[in-house]
């Protein structure tokens, strides 16, 4: 027997129905993020997700977000195919589960997206596991993502990349108000990673398709720190170091401070620095042809800095619902490229409004 | 090397840090059972923020998070 996607949407319904499973808890959440920056590009996000405890053993989510991009960046002015400006649209939807008997909890995540020149389909498996008293938790997950990438106007350019990432993490009560976290990740990528627009300058005015390695190994290690000054005033701290096999490596640093001084608001105010290198092969422009060129700002040596702010208010008793928050988040960067002549300074400026109603 | 010498001085910190653990009952946890406490406290927020991050920088990983799309565009 075939499952339509009616019958799917019939089981769906009768997991995430709060009124079936013990005691089950369940919470939506609608946000639409907007971001804009100083290079005419808009980007429109609206997302939703649901999460449910549909026992005390089994969780249950989804999600769905679609990305409405608006661009007349330098990056498309200057593309194999300059058209000025686009409008894509990509959609991503995905499902996970936490199953958890023990002290041991047992994960899995699909993920689809696709838009014009892409499509993407990936899978997670993890486990996680308390210890010494639920004062450690140690958790490993492995990711598969395979991604076919195409070219707007050109049906017989497609090309495949995979990549198989692994994250390790350990999560360690210090003290009564202190938790700490390391992670690693690993993460391997092969296949075609060039852009199939992006075309690199040469010092005589020729041109040339950017061309990268097929393949990329990228490694991260973190340090997470949270502290509670008090019931109501929360510090947390950031470290993270990146490096990978096309020479790029990277420090981000990001503190933050948020209180709740009473039952229905909440703030937050956060900084967050990062300093990367180049890619091996970067450059602004090239004397000669080499085996790999880019010229993608992204790969070039740059600081950034980012300001934010956010407020979270309960609104109590809303449309029937007692458990609604609504939030307002805003952002403010500034990335400020040393080795990129056309545009060395970013502003980006990210503001997102958020719903979140528990029943 | 360098790469490699950074990751070793994280992970030195961190053991350094582990050895000055307390073990917290579950009726000392007033502070750490807090929303504010756990280091997605908004998942759906850290979703769209990484992705934001993933086309705006060079490096991704580590901090949890969604993505997919090349953002070549």
């Amino acid at each position: 027997m075939q499952l339509s996607s009616k019958h799917l949407l019939l089981l769906a319904f009768l997991f995430l129905s709060p009124s079936l499973g013990a005691e089950p808890t369940t919470r939506a959440v609608v946000k639409v993020n907007a971001y804009l920056d100083n290079d005419n590009n808009q980007i429109l996000t609206p997302h939703t997700s649901v999460q449910s405890t549909v026992s005390p053993s089994l969780s249950l989510g989804a999600h769905v977000g679609v990305d409405v991009v608006s661009s007349a960046s330098i990056d498309v002015i200057s593309a194999a195919t300059p058209i000025g400006s686009f409008i894509d649209i990509r959609t991503e939807t995905g499902a996970n589960m936490a199953y958890s008997f023990s002290d041991w909890t047992l994960n899995g995540a699909g993920r689809f997206s696709t838009e014009d020149d892409f499509r993407s389909v990936s899978g997670t498996l993890g486990v996680s596991r308390e210890l010494a008293q639920k004062n450690t938790t140690a958790a490993l997950s492995y990711s598969f993502t395979d991604s076919d990438v195409g070219r707007v106007g050109d049906d017989t350019f497609n090309e495949d990349l995979d990549s198989h990432v692994v994250n390790a993490s350990l999560t360690q009560v210090v003290n009564q108000k202190t938790l700490a976290q390391i992670a690693v990740y690993a993460a391997v990528f092969v296949g075609f990673q060039s852009s199939p627009y992006r075309m690199v300058r040469f010092n005589n005015g020729a041109a040339s398709p950017e061309q990268v390695p097929d393949d990329r190994q990228r490694y991260a290690g973190v340090l997470r720190v949270k502290h509670a000054l008090s019931s109501s005033s929360f510090l947390g701290a950031d470290y993270r170091f990146y490096f990978d096999t096309w020479g790029l490596q990277s420090h981000m640093a990001e503190i933050s401070f948020s209180q709740q001084p009473n039952k229905s608001f909440k703030w937050r105010v956060r900084n967050r620095i990062y300093r990367q290198s180049a890619a091996d092969f970067y450059a602004g422009t090239y004397a000669a042809p080499q085996k790999f060129m880019s010229s993608d700002r992204e790969h070039s040596p740059f600081i950034s800095d980012t300001l934010g702010g956010k407020i979270a208010v309960l609104a109590g008793d809303f449309w029937g619902f007692e458990d609604v928050w609504f939030d307002l988040k805003a952002d403010l960067g500034w990335q400020h490229f040393s080795d990129f002549d056309r545009q060395p300074n970013r502003l980006m400026w990210v503001t997102e409004i958020g719903m979140n109603v528990g029943f | 090397m360098r790469a490699f010498s950074y990751s070793l001085f994280i992970l030195a910190l961190s053991g350094i840090g582990l050895q000055a653990c307390q073990t917290v009952r579950p009726w000392q946890r007033e502070h750490l059972a807090k929303p504010q406490m756990t280091f997605q406290e908004d998942k759906d927020e850290g979703i769209l923020e990484q992705h934001t991050y993933e086309y705006r920088e060079g490096t991704i990983g580590g901090l949890g998070g969604g993505g997919g799309g090349c953002g070549c565009n």
